[in-house]
């Protein structure tokens, strides 16, 4: 039985934990329904536009010209240095690991890469944009990896439309059943070099696609867009910096903006959630606790609908923390699904190459994103080495001053050579589905807490064999295609990477039909706590092999409208 | 010397980015970006041109001045040490239409790089190595020019030929040539740099191309 209580009771309509790239959805779609929302953030405040202090300046005007100090990085960000987008511009973005520390267990490791401010990774994103398929929803039912998802492609369409008109996706119509297509503004183009690659793999591989990478950035600007006060992509690809223009989609230059002036929303940054209070009598979360990391002081804050956002791990971390005597393991915990299936995708192997001739093609601009070749492992070519996929990015440029770091030259001769444009090269890197699996799980320190009480979380993943396989594959078949482009000096490459590096970190509070084998169901709601909700990254019940990002903003922004439906019609 | 000073300030504040282009278009307006020049680090640059210039040749007169004194500008390096890489560095990158690596503050750069970015470890190797270049090389400093060259070159080519035991000057090269490209004249002279492109465009041209600095 529901006791529904008035809504002056509460402090708010909902609560929104974390404003990334998920709770920033939310917040936007409960404030323009009329709900009074606070959205608890962990990271510092962070102004859009003015607070961006690295956006727009040369290498000349910060001390290390670029570069963090390798002293610092190794003892300040242990994880997050490895991130391909942290540097001296960006460095404020990041979380300092040694402040928020994390531990891994089992002799496992896990590069949990974490954002500083307001605004989450939505900040830092690569901002690639694809929608997951029907055969992404229907894999774990098809081959028994996991439990089934309990929403199909159909469910999700719509929602995809929605949140890509209001986001800005650029990108190509290509009708690829395993990539559909997004609602675009027009793509990027494609250089020469670019063009004949795509001609010459899609003659050699007819099942294979090279496509232009569909991306979150402005090319044709709606009026509801400009109305937030974004502009068109400039390509500067110095996204992570910020960007004043809000030529990419963040939560800072899109659904913040857009929440906020409805005047419903209280945004509270330094804001570590510890727990959701849960209510035996009511069976209802009624609120959360959390301590403001500056001055220490300790909340609690009541509504009637709680949405945790906090990013897949963070939400995980908060939900574990929730203890109550129903729930003495974490609110909503039937013991079956919370804190485990963590996944990420398999990146780290590709291959790289050198291409003769196309000396008098060059390009202005620094592109934002980067071709894509959709999956065609197990969807126009199957193989028998490993069950689902893996997507390639890559692309072609021209070399430029660094590729002289190592090269044999000195004097005027070597000067007036890196002076011009350089040969043309093209890379290929693989990124691929993670099966979910119930030993892949995190939990937390019966010992350790952090600085404000909060007990350590404690990660142990691990990829599988059959992740091991499409890594193999992912570098031999690029090297497959770029021979296949006829390029030269092709060098596969297949780092040693752990889980979090790519990334993509999904699962620990999955979807699923019952509390048998799942958190959440179809609507992202807890399955048996009805005003818990989680739209995040955890949400996710296999990970697919597209960058996840767009299918977390739909999920929220579905679940939000549910939401809405059952306060409006008095179930919460 | 204020003649140098003022031609060298003009001719650095052509060609700097295209905000106006982008207002223009855009009327966004909201945000200027900081494209004007740094005045204060092109006077800097200069005045350690014109000690440049008497580079490498005229050396010798400051030689036996202060070789183990420390500069208090230098946060690691010894005069004389400065004055090594200072040679070392502008026959890798020598000055041409734009200036050279000392033109631009490299030595500079790479005190500030042993000092604060690379690893103690990495700081001390370098040092290490560069005594030991000292030592083998006693006499470099006061060398002609041409010889000095000869020195610098035949340690390309053994870094070339034999990629280990050269880590002084493998270190050195790279800081070199990171030091010089993320400078502002490297990066806006030398090369071309368009902080604000306003779109990705690609093109055809027939006549060699200035490569893009970022």
């Amino acid at each position: 039985m529901k006791t529904v209580q008035k809504p002056g009771n509460y402090d708010f309509d909902v609560i929104v934990v974390g404003s990334g790239m998920s709770g920033g959805w939310v917040a936007k779609e409960m404030c323009e329904r009329g709900y009074k929302t606070a959205v608890l953030d962990r990271g510092e405040a962070l102004e859009h536009g003015a607070d961006y202090k690295t956006e727009g300046k040369g290498p000349w005007e910060l001390p290390g010209r670029g570069n963090v100090s390798k002293q610092e990085a190794l003892q300040d960000y242990e994880h997050v240095r490895l991130c391909y987008a942290f540097d001296e511009f960006t460095k404020r973005h990041f979380i300092k690991d040694r402040d928020h520390p994390f531990t891994v267990k089992d002799g496992k490791r896990f590069d949990w890469i974490r954002s500083s401010s307001v605004g989450g990774k939505s900040l830092l994103w690569h901002r690639h944009s694809y929608r997951l398929s029907e055969m992404d929803f229907m894999a774990n039912k098809l081959d028994g990896h996991g439990c089934d998802w309990p929403i199909r492609y159909d469910d999700l369409k719509d929602w995809y439309s929605y949140v890509e008109r209001f986001a800005g996706i650029s990108g190509a119509a290509e009708g690829l059943p395993q990539l559909p297509d997004s609602d675009f503004q027009k793509p990027f183009e494609m250089n020469q070099v670019e063009k004949d690659a795509k001609a010459s793999i899609e003659t050699a591989f007819p099942g294979r696609k090279v496509i232009m990478g569909r991306c979150a950035h402005l090319t044709e600007p709606t009026e509801e867009q400009l109305d937030l006060g974004r502009g068109p992509c400039q390509a500067r690809n110095e996204c992570q910096r910020g960007c004043s223009w809000g030529g990419y989609f963040s939560s800072l230059s899109a659904t913040l903006p857009a929440a906020d002036r409805t005047g419903n929303m209280t945004l509270i940054p330094n804001a570590q959630v510890q727990e959701v209070v849960y209510d035996e009598a009511t069976r209802r979360a009624t609120g959360v606790r959390m301590v403001d990391m500056v001055s220490g002081d300790r909340v609690f804050i009541s509504a009637r609908v709680v949405f945790v956002c906090a990013s897949t791990l963070g939400t995980a971390h908060i939900l574990l923390n929730s203890r109550s005597t129903a729930f003495p393991n974490g609110i909503g915990n039937t013991g079956h699904a919370l804190g485990h299936y963590l996944m990420d995708h398999v990146s780290g192997a590709g291959a790289t190459a050198m291409i003769d001739g196309y000396e008098d093609h060059y390009y202005s601009g620094r592109r934002p994103t980067s071709l894509y070749i959709p999956r065609f492992r197990n969807v126009t070519e199957q193989t028998d080495k490993f069950i689902r996929g893996y997507g390639f990015q890559g692309e072609a440029t021209r070399a430029s001053w660094n590729s002289a770091i190592g090269a044999k030259g000195v004097g005027k001769e070597f000067k007036n050579k890196i002076q011009l444009q350089g040969p043309w090269r093209f890379w290929l890197t693989g990124f691929g589905e993670m099966l979910p699996r119930h030993e892949n799980h995190v939990s937390l320190s019966a010992t350790e807490t952090d600085a404000w009480g909060m007990p350590l979380l404690e990660i142990s993943c691990a990829y599988g064999d059959n992740e091991n396989r499409i890594k193999d594959d992912m570098q031999q078949t690029a090297i497959e295609l770029l021979q296949a482009a006829g390029f030269r000096d092709i060098q596969g490459f297949r780092r040693e990477s752990y889980p979090g590096i790519a990334i993509h970190e999904m699962g620990t509070a999955r979807m699923g039909h019952s509390p048998e084998d799942s958190y959440l169901n179809g609507k992202n709601q807890c399955h048996l706590v009805d005003n818990l909700f989680v739209t995040d990254g955890a949400a996710m019940t296999s990970t697919a092999c597209q960058n996840p990002s767009l299918t977390f903003m739909a999920l929220s922004a579905r679940a939000a409208a549910y939401a809405d439906e059952q306060l409006k019609s008095g179930v919460l | 010397m204020q003649n140098h000073i003022a031609k060298f300030a003009d001719n650095s504040k052509v060609k700097i980015g295209k905000c106006n282009r982008f207002h223009f278009r855009f009327q966004m307006g909201r945000k200027t970006i900081n494209q004007g020049i740094d005045r204060r680090q092109i006077l800097i640059g200069v005045a350690v041109l014109m000690g440049g210039s008497l580079l490498p040749g005229s050396v010798a007169a400051l030689e036996n001045s202060d070789a183990g004194a420390r500069d208090a500008s230098f946060s690691v390096l010894t005069k004389k040490q400065f004055r090594t890489l200072s040679v070392i560095a502008d026959i890798i990158l020598p000055e041409t239409d734009t200036p050279g690596a000392v033109g631009v503050g490299v030595p500079s750069f790479i005190d500030w790089a042993l000092d604060t970015w690379l690893l103690p470890e990495e700081t001390s190797a370098f040092l290490a190595g560069l005594e030991n270049f000292s030592q083998q090389n006693a006499r470099f400093l006061t060398a002609k020019s041409a010889v000095q060259e000869t020195v610098v070159r035949s340690l390309d080519q053994q870094l070339h030929d034999l990629p280990t035991g050269l880590e002084f000057y493998r270190q050195l090269k790279e800081l070199v040539l990171i030091g010089y490209y993320t400078s502002e004249i490297g990066a806006t002279l030398e090369l071309a740099y368009d902080p604000i492109p306003g779109g990705y465009q690609p093109f055809t041209t027939e006549n060699s191309v200035k490569a893009w600095a970022t």
